[in-house]
């Protein structure tokens, strides 16, 4: 057998694991094990099985992922996500569809502490859905606005998305983080607009909330005011560059921990229960990336991404024309499988093609974190959908993907004027750090 | 997606969750040790000297020590696009193909680790800048991987033990 059939062999048998309900991880390390077992012997796949094992365990840029974890955790637990929902309805709500409007810059703001897409929903979800319900708001709008600004939380800093690239890419995370926050802003602002479009064309999609008086706006800035304090302590931080992103992510962490007991937000048990989902998320994601580092020097042993990346070049289609079927690829892999697993698989197989036809890897970071986070929205699988299912059981699932449509036709809009200008997401990394 | 079914089997008790919460224990001093790490620098301009091999060295027990509870709560995500195609029976073989995957390849990893940490310990391995020895993290991923693995057998027992006793 040739290296070129045992890469492809170990790759099918990765989807049909994956298909069988095996753990991401455990199918991407048998894949890994296994394919390199069966190219270069035992010896060798033991050796790349415990080297990379260690690598990852012991990797300090990566301790970014349970600190970053932890300070979403305690933020969703103290109820500071509240207070960001309660702010953006009282200077937006009294608009029409002002409380869709208020769902998504809470999700933004949220975002900004939480790298999770589904944490963010089900935080800002929770708050939102009931009152836009009282508000007479329509089932396909309120699920609409909170599943696809949930997806923000995997765009804006500080991301998973970005952690994960970053590893698999080996780019710098602050500038990847960095590269986030104007296309994230804008596909807020996006949002947004579809709210506003919706709700001009059907102004009974969205009625307005109550107004607040100009003095509560002010209480309810105070109030956020902790959450927004580490927002721009941790990612002000990193842009000032005070921080890394280990030390952006520790020292916000503590930031809030210290927010939470000051103001008796938390009990000791709902402390040790915030720290027992830490490790639990944090492990289950470090166990990919093990996964992740085992199956990428196979792929690499096995020249496909090269094959890959020559086939594409020879069908004439250009960096353009390449990168559209590279981006239709991801659109209907979002439609069955979920982000994470998404991402880690297909990092090592397209980003050498997208280097080779030179792409700046920064700005594909951005690119690949919105288009799978399309996917998160996308029928039949997306998990954000699923979420806002599970806050809101009353609504049918055809109502939310309905309502999710025209936000998925705005971060389509993204991911064009991102082509167009990839300035939008390069601008702050590169007068950042150049 | 991410499971959230607890499969706890009986003898492990609450094992996994006194060693996650020892795990949270270590993620609380890595993040008081990396904020503490940052003041001195920047406030203070006195770096804690070795402080990334300390971080690193702590992350090992934050993952390792959370493996068991991970493994127990099902949280490992996973592709459930086929669970009503399957059925029960289908789930249920898939359950033991991942399983029976999971041990070979976490055996041969706990093997490897063993033959690391005895030989770390033999010829006194340690960390470039601090000289912290390797051996007891080595021992680590034995432990937590182990356990990992432990587990998975007992959850192959149980599930053949309820067929069994359908049967």
């Amino acid at each position: 057998m040739t290296e070129t059939t045992i890469g492809l062999l170990g790759i099918g048998g990765m989807f049909v694991l994956l298909a069988l309900r095996v753990p991401v991880a455990m199918a991407l390390l048998a894949a890994g094990f296994f394919g390199t077992w069966a190219l270069n012997g035992q010896r060798s796949a033991v050796a790349v099985l415990s080297s990379e094992t260690f690598s990852a365990v012991s990797s300090y840029s990566l301790i970014v992922i349970p600190l970053f974890i932890l300070m979403g955790n305690i933020s969703s637990a103290a109820g500071f996500s509240r207070g960001l929902y309660q702010l953006a309805y009282a200077w937006v709500g009294r608009f029409r569809g002002g409380l869709a409007s208020a769902s998504i810059l809470g999700c933004a703001a949220f975002s900004a502490v939480s790298g999770s897409s589904v944490a963010t929903a089900v935080t800002i979800g929770r708050v939102a859905i009931p009152e836009m319900k009282r508000f007479g708001y329509r089932d396909s709008l309120s699920t609409g606005a909170v599943a696809a600004g949930g997806t923000l939380g995997y765009l804006i800093p500080p991301s998973t998305g970005f952690v994960l690239y970053s590893i698999l890419t080996e780019q710098s995370l602050g500038r990847l983080f960095m590269a986030g926050i104007l296309p994230g802003i804008l596909l807020t602002a996006l949002f947004i607009a579809a709210i506003a479009l919706i709700t001009y064309l059907d102004p009974t999609a969205g009625p307005k909330g109550a107004p607040v008086a100009m003095r509560e706006r002010f209480a309810r800035l105070f109030n956020a005011a902790p959450l927004i304090a580490v927002i721009v302590i941790s990612i002000g931080g990193i842009y000032a560059g005070v921080f890394t992103p280990v030390e952006a992510a520790g020292v916000g962490a503590f930031v809030v921990l210290v927010f939470a007991l000051i103001g008796r937000k938390l009990t000791l048990s709902s402390l040790h229960e915030v720290f027992l989902d830490t490790v639990k998320t944090s492990t289950m994601l470090y166990i990919i990336i093990i996964g992740a580092g085992i199956f990428s020097p196979f792929l690499a042993f096995t020249q496909i991404p090269q094959g890959l990346s020559d086939s594409l070049a020879q069908l004439g289609l250009g960096p353009l024309g390449t990168l559209i079927i590279i981006l239709m690829a991801y659109i209907v892999l979002g439609m069955f499988m979920d982000a994470l697993s998404m991402l880690v698989i297909t990092i090592p197989i397209v980003y050498p093609v997208i280097l080779s036809l030179g792409y700046d890897p920064i700005w594909f970071g951005v690119i690949a974190v919105i288009v799978i986070e399309m996917g998160m929205i996308t029928p039949p699988v997306g998990i954000n959908v699923f979420v806002v299912k599970a806050i809101s059981p009353g609504v049918p699932m055809s109502t939310i993907f309905r309502g999710v449509l025209p936000f998925w036709v705005a971060m389509l809009v993204v991911l064009i004027l991102l082509i167009a200008f990839p300035q939008i997401a390069l601008l702050i990394p590169n007068s950042m750090f150049d | 997606m991410l499971g959230t079914t607890d499969t706890r089997p009986a003898w492990i008790g609450r094992v996994d969750v006194w060693l996650a919460t020892l795990s949270g224990l270590a993620l609380a001093f890595m993040m008081l040790f990396v904020f503490a790490g940052a003041i001195l620098r920047y406030a203070f301009n006195a770096p804690i000297v070795g402080a990334n091999e300390v971080l690193e060295m702590v992350s090992v027990a934050v993952v390792m020590l959370a493996v068991p509870y991970c493994t127990t709560q099902d949280a490992h995500v996973r592709i459930d696009l086929l669970d009503r195609t399957l059925g029960r029976i289908g789930r249920m073989l898939t359950d033991v193909l991942y399983h029976v995957i999971g041990i070979i390849v976490l055996w041969f990893l706990v093997n490897s680790y063993i033959a690391r940490a005895l030989d770390a310990h033999e010829f006194n391995d340690m960390t470039n800048m601090l000289d912290i020895p390797l051996w007891p993290f080595y021992g680590l991923i034995v432990f937590g991987m182990g356990l990992y693995a432990l587990i998975l057998v007992v959850q192959l027992m149980m599930m053949a033990r309820a067929v069994w006793s359908a049967r």
